[in-house]
């Protein structure tokens, strides 16, 4: 069982479940988006932007993963003080974790001998810091465990399906006697500089087995007299029972005897602790995911944004919609421009057509960066907002030429094409491609003929496109039944095709 | 008592030779190859037909489906015992023989019934003496239990390290669960499997194992008194026998894979009077080469005409003719299967051959060498002599070469023998002996059919295509320009 804060829990540990409701981006999407900018508005820890910014780039394509993350975002906008002292707990947590992979580096190496200078001290040395790191994380368990409860135990507990998996999987563990044992053992091995060796020979007289056992109440007495012997309580008696002294020569058989079962013993310790951070551990990580939606949210409610979490259907339908990147940086006396979008099924295509800085580039961004953050569970800059669920999303936006990159030696149009065709090549049905003035780096009669076929292609594949165009070449090709024609109107609005008139 | 090899004094005679020329090292292991050397431990002829027989019965067994399986199961009973049984000779203490001691028992005891299993005629009588052998060690099973009960105390004891007092060895009274038992018993129950730890093999040395005698000094006087009852047991004498699986396993491996070919595989009837007559004969050692293509022939040795004169183009398949003869003779004299449809073979006493040896390995130059090679041949020759020549005396001109091809028939046909020789001295056709052609398809272009028929022989080698393939013909020498 692995608990995860991004997937549903009974497919997070399986990795070809979580790739089979994750989807794609292209490689510069979230640049062309300006999404990388608009985060780094919004936060400037860079860390944890990356990290939210990797995972807009896998969007989820199950629309009950959505709505589990949609929960989780929920509870930790609604439970601020459970918030805090979750990510403070969880970060001392994962830097525990990262301590023990680096303890786990040092035993490996020993354990093999890597560099000869592996020893019995040294391996009871490690041995003692794997039980102390592992003691440490019981102990953070149980801190888990007190602070789900406080959070399940408030007037609006916790609600989401992955905070209240957490919340039964710390008591679960918590409280169970394998815990209670794994504390008992660190404790014995963590007092323990004496203790007895179990040893068994193997079939042809060798030793095999080695194992460490705790002495317990075995003392032996009359250590120099002829006959020794050692006594052992067994309730309240005391039994007698023979031991012979055995001479340790020079013989490097002494310290196989003790290396043996330390690093075997260590070895469990660090597997155990590995199992137990491999449980509970990548819920830490994903909290870095939430930290940024959070900060993302609360800047949008100080601008006064109109935020929606979308519901998922077979097409487009966003009311109102907003550009992100516009809402963080526009000035206090600039409204920033709202406008419907609409789509059909996959397959379906848009063109907008329109004058230079009428707002075209604004809206394509706006619906790209709408579908990512809808299907990361995030609400979207709308007022309403019903999306498809796209596998993959790409972008392909006119550049400047390359001609000084090494290895591009082509003209702009080839460069292009080039790139078009490494963006086609990743597309199946259910895809989504947004372009941007595309082929208009070359006469714009051939232009448009070259793309004609494209977004055919397109539309016999189940691909949704939108494309921004000056190419109105394009028009009298078009099946204006199959596609849809927006052009725009002063002020940045965008509006079917032919109404920019009126 | 044998399975198949038995071991009298070498008294027929395959010569080294033989070996070498045939590239058998090259087909089957050094040790198939010493053991198919000495086929015979008896001279006279009933006795050598009946080994034939036997071990052809054997092998018949052995490529069966059931007969392979119980062969490989007593092949492995015997490899694992006798591992055991040189790991005891290893061991330097004798706290650990007492444990390998008990393995090699054990090991011992089915080993016995192993070879008793081999429940065939040429076999039943191997298989009754390890019968009884078994049978005499009835106690032994119940000894085992008991040396079993004895080692598990001897092989379970704890050791008690302190810093001041020193180490000791303790019984294990308090009988705890180790550390890594109680993790895994822990990790468990929280449906966290982990991963077996690697068993460690630590040899004990002087202090633990005189440390465990005194420990357990009851368990220990009760082993060694239990195990005195059977150290008269000659352990050595199955191992033998793992030389003996060996040849058998390679022959088998070699047929196996002509099998797979659709190469034919077939028992030759053991023939009172001297003759080797066969049918579609095929020479296996091609396979050193991934041949994917082996023709075969048909062998006409008999008692009117024992030996022959084989000639032919070059790059015809004479020599592969005479592999194909050679191999599969020394086949049928160990009762080995041989490659061919049928067969009816005399069990000749001898085989001899002559290939051209390099002749910086002589001082003396190649046509002595030759010479005497040949004289000490024909010393030993007699009726049971079946012998082979490739291209001899063809370091000499014609005229002296031919003189010797035929003294040397001569001197072979006088003593009986049987044989072949390939050579290209046409001339030997006036000597009176049948000879063998290689046949060329000389409609399509004289291409080598590599079919062997009796012929008259033909005067041409066919040499003259070969030279064009590689511009070493006149004209192409010409063209050359230098």
């Amino acid at each position: 069982m692995v608990y995860s804060l991004l997937y549903p829990n009974d497919i997070a540990a399986d990795k070809d479940a979580v790739a089979a409701c994750t989807g794609s981006v292209g490689p510069r999407t979230l640049y062309h988006l300006s999404l990388d900018r608009s985060v780094a508005l919004f936060s400037e820890d860079t860390a944890r932007n990356a990290y939210f910014l990797d995972v807009l780039s896998k969007p989820l394509t199950s629309a009950r993963a959505i709505r589990c993350r949609q929960d989780v975002l929920g509870d930790l906008l609604n439970h601020p003080n459970f918030r805090h002292d979750f990510g403070e707990l969880y970060d001392r947590f994962l830097a525990l974790r990262d301590s023990h992979e680096r303890e786990k580096i040092m035993l490996m190496r020993n354990i093999h001998n890597v560099n000869g200078s592996a020893s019995a001290q040294l391996l009871f040395n490690l041995l003692q810091s794997a039980v102390q790191t592992q003691k440490r994380l019981l102990q953070f368990l149980s801190a888990f465990e007190k602070l789900f409860a406080e959070g399940m135990a408030e007037e609006k507990p916790l609600s989401s399906e992955n905070l209240t998996a957490l919340a039964k999987g710390f008591p679960e563990a918590v409280r169970s006697e394998a815990f209670e044992e794994f504390g008992i053992l660190c404790r014995e091995i963590e007092k323990s500089d004496r203790f007895s060796l179990r040893v068994s020979l193997t079939q042809t007289g060798q030793i095999g087995d080695v194992d460490m056992v705790s002495e317990g109440d075995l003392k032996v007495k009359d250590i120099e007299a002829p006959k020794r012997f050692a006594f052992f309580r067994r309730g309240k008696e005391e039994e007698l029972s023979t031991c012979v002294r055995v001479y340790e020569s020079y013989d490097a058989i002494w310290e196989k005897l003790r290396m043996i079962p330390m690093s075997s013993l260590a070895e469990i310790v660090d597997s155990v602790s590995d199992q137990l951070f491999a449980r509970f551990a990548p819920a830490g990580t994903e909290l870095a995911f939430y930290d940024i939606a959070i900060r993302y949210v609360e800047v949008m409610k100080a601008k006064g944004a109109i935020t929606v979490y979308p519901t998922f259907g077979e097409g487009a339908e966003l009311t109102a919609l907003s550009d992100l990147y516009l809402i963080l940086t526009h000035k206090e006396n600039q409204a920033v421009i709202s406008n419907d979008a609409s789509a059909g099924d996959h397959g379906s295509g848009t063109i907008l057509f329109g004058e230079n800085n009428s707002g075209k580039t604004v809206y394509l961004r706006s619906v790209g960066t709408a579908q990512l953050l809808g299907q990361a569970g995030l609400p979207v800059p709308a007022r309403g907002a019903v999306l498809p669920l796209h596998t993959r999303l790409v972008t392909q936006f006119s550049e400047a030429e390359k001609e000084f990159e090494r290895g591009n030696d082509a003209g702009r149009f080839e460069q292009e094409v080039r790139e078009l065709a490494a963006v086609v090549d990743t597309l199946k049905p259910g895809s989504f491609v947004l372009l941007n003035e595309t082929f208009q780096t070359t006469a714009y009669a051939e232009g448009a003929e070259g793309l004609y076929h494209i977004l055919r292609f397109f539309r016999e594949n189940g691909i949704r496109y939108l494309l921004v165009s000056h190419l109105r070449q394009l028009e009298p090709m078009l099946d204006r039944g199959a596609v849809t024609v927006l052009g725009t109107r002063s002020g940045f609005h965008i509006v079917p095709d032919g109404a920019e008139k009126q | 008592m044998s399975v198949c090899i038995q071991n009298t004094a070498k008294n027929a005679e395959l010569s080294d030779s033989v070996f070498e020329d045939l590239h058998l090292s090259s087909l089957l292991p050094y040790k198939t190859v010493e053991l198919l050397s000495r086929p015979f431990p008896e001279l006279a002829l009933p006795a050598r037909i009946r080994t034939i027989q036997r071990r052809q019965e054997i092998f018949r067994f052995l490529l069966s489906e059931e007969g392979h399986r119980i062969m490989r199961d007593c092949y492995g009973t015997l490899k694992e015992y006798a591992r055991d049984l040189s790991l005891k000779k290893a061991a330097s203490l004798e706290a650990e023989r007492r444990f390998l001691f008990r393995a090699v028992l054990d090991g011992y005891l089915r080993v016995c019934d192993a070879l008793a299993g081999l429940n065939i005629p040429a076999l039943a009588e191997l298989a009754a003496y390890w019968k009884q052998k078994a049978g005499a060690l009835a106690s032994l099973r119940e000894d085992l239990k008991t040396a079993d009960r004895y080692l598990s105390v001897l092989g379970a004891w704890n050791l008690s390290l302190h810093k001041e007092a020193g180490s000791f060895m303790t019984k294990d009274v308090l009988k705890k669960k180790p550390f890594s038992k109680r993790y895994q018993d822990a990790a468990e129950s929280l449906g966290m499997p982990l991963n077996e730890t690697k068993a460690s093999r630590v040899r004990l040395n002087d202090s633990l194992a005189h440390a465990v005698e005194e420990l357990f000094p009851e368990e220990t006087a009760a082993l060694d008194a239990l195990y005195a009852n059977y150290t008269e047991i000659d352990f050595e004498e199955p191992c033998a026998y793992i030389e003996e699986f060996d040849f058998l396993f390679s022959v088998e491996a070699l047929i196996r894979k002509a099998e797979e070919k659709g190469i034919p595989v077939c028992y030759p009837t053991p023939a009172e009077t001297r003759q080797y007559r066969a049918k579609d004969v095929y020479d296996v050692t091609l396979f050193i080469k991934d041949a994917e293509h082996i023709v075969p022939n048909d062998t006409y040795f008999d008692g009117d005409t024992p030996f022959y004169f084989l000639t032919g183009a070059n790059g015809g398949g004479k020599t592969t003719y005479l592999r194909a003869v050679c191999l599969n003779l020394v086949l049928f004299l160990f009762g080995c299967p041989v490659f061919a449809k049928e067969a009816e073979i005399y069990p000749f006493l001898r085989v001899l051959s002559h290939f051209p040896a390099d002749e910086r390995f002589s001082s003396s130059g190649r046509l002595v060498e030759e010479q005497a090679r040949v004289s000490a041949m024909l010393e030993k020759t007699d009726a049971d002599t079946f012998l082979v020549f490739n291209e001899t005396f063809s370091g000499t001109d014609d005229k002296r070469g031919a003189e010797l091809t035929l003294a040397t028939s001569n001197a072979i046909r006088e003593k009986h023998a049987t044989g072949l020789f390939v050579t290209h001295f046409h001339e030997v056709r006036e000597g009176g002996f049948p000879i063998l052609n290689t046949v060329i398809a000389s409609e399509d272009g004289n291409r080598r059919t590599f079919r062997v028929v009796k012929d008259l022989g033909m005067n041409s080698s066919f040499a003259l295509d070969i030279l064009k393939k590689y511009k070493l013909d006149a004209a192409s020498l010409a063209e050359r320009g230098f």
